[in-house]
């Protein structure tokens, strides 16, 4: 079960709520709901991944995808409070020195 | 299937489709088998879980061309006397080089932006696992983990 929530707006950029699980089943609907979520990248996204339980390779290749998006458009992406198996696939891959990683309380 | 392998417990032997809801249900169903193994903790439940989906989102897209007719091969088998755990998935395909890829990455370095979703699939699978290994063909990989070390 995988549901994205698009939030409100703050200084650091749209807040993007990621629930659930990101699998090869619910990927295509991961990145259509996210592409149409950043619209035309006219300002910084905040991908709030607290209640993302599971992501493997093709989620996080989505949110590549999207970061190349953003950074054409001047823009970047934040990846904030994943938990720690979630942030553990980020360290892996390398992916922690790309993205904005933040821990928020 | 090796004889060592055949040693141990088997968990789950089964060959399903290329399809991606099978795929996920199908790791359910594994998981939900290593219930039965003692001690497997939440963060290795997770880690199998990964591993498990790399190696057949793998075996789907590469290995299987994305051809629905095309089976997979996933067997998992527990050697309680060492708690090893293997996981063998086994593709339709004509095989490549699986070993390539994971060292175009080593050599890529800290390029994570550019990694294509294979390779960083692959090199995850590495990361989380004890041991890899490939057939010669290349339709076939098995891992090992060394449930105790992690």
């Amino acid at each position: 079960m995988f549901e994205l929530v698009v939030g409100s707006s703050e200084d650091s950029g749209k807040v993007i709520l990621l629930r659930g699980e990101i699998d090869i089943y619910s990927a295509p609907d991961f990145k259509d709901s996210l592409f149409q979520a950043m619209g035309d990248c006219s300002e910084d996204i905040v991908l709030d991944c607290s209640e993302l339980s599971y992501i493997d390779s093709m989620g996080l290749g989505i949110m590549v995808a999207a970061l190349k998006r953003a950074r054409q458009n001047d823009r970047n992406i934040r990846i904030r409070n994943p938990k720690p198996n979630v942030k553990k696939l980020f360290r892996i891959t390398g992916l922690d020195k790309v993205f904005i990683v933040e821990e928020l309380k | 299937m090796s004889v060592k392998q055949k040693e141990g417990i088997k968990i789950y032997s089964e060959m399903i489709s290329s399809d991606a809801f099978e795929v996920c249900r199908q790791v359910k169903v594994i998981l939900g088998r290593l219930e039965r193994v003692p001690g497997i903790d939440a963060d290795q439940q997770f880690d199998i879980r990964v591993i498990l989906s790399e190696l057949l989102q793998n075996a789907i897209r590469h290995g299987n061309a994305n051809d629905s007719n095309k089976k997979v091969l996933i067997d998992v088998w527990y050697h309680d006397d060492s708690r090893i755990l293997s996981i063998c998935v086994t593709d339709q395909g004509q095989g490549f080089d699986v070993k390539r890829i994971i060292e175009c990455r080593e050599k890529s370095g800290c390029d994570a932006l550019a990694m294509d979703e294979s390779g960083r699939g692959l090199y995850i699978v590495q990361s989380l696992c004890d041991d890899i290994q490939f057939n010669p063909v290349g339709n076939a990989i098995t891992v090992r983990m060394w449930l105790d070390s992690h």
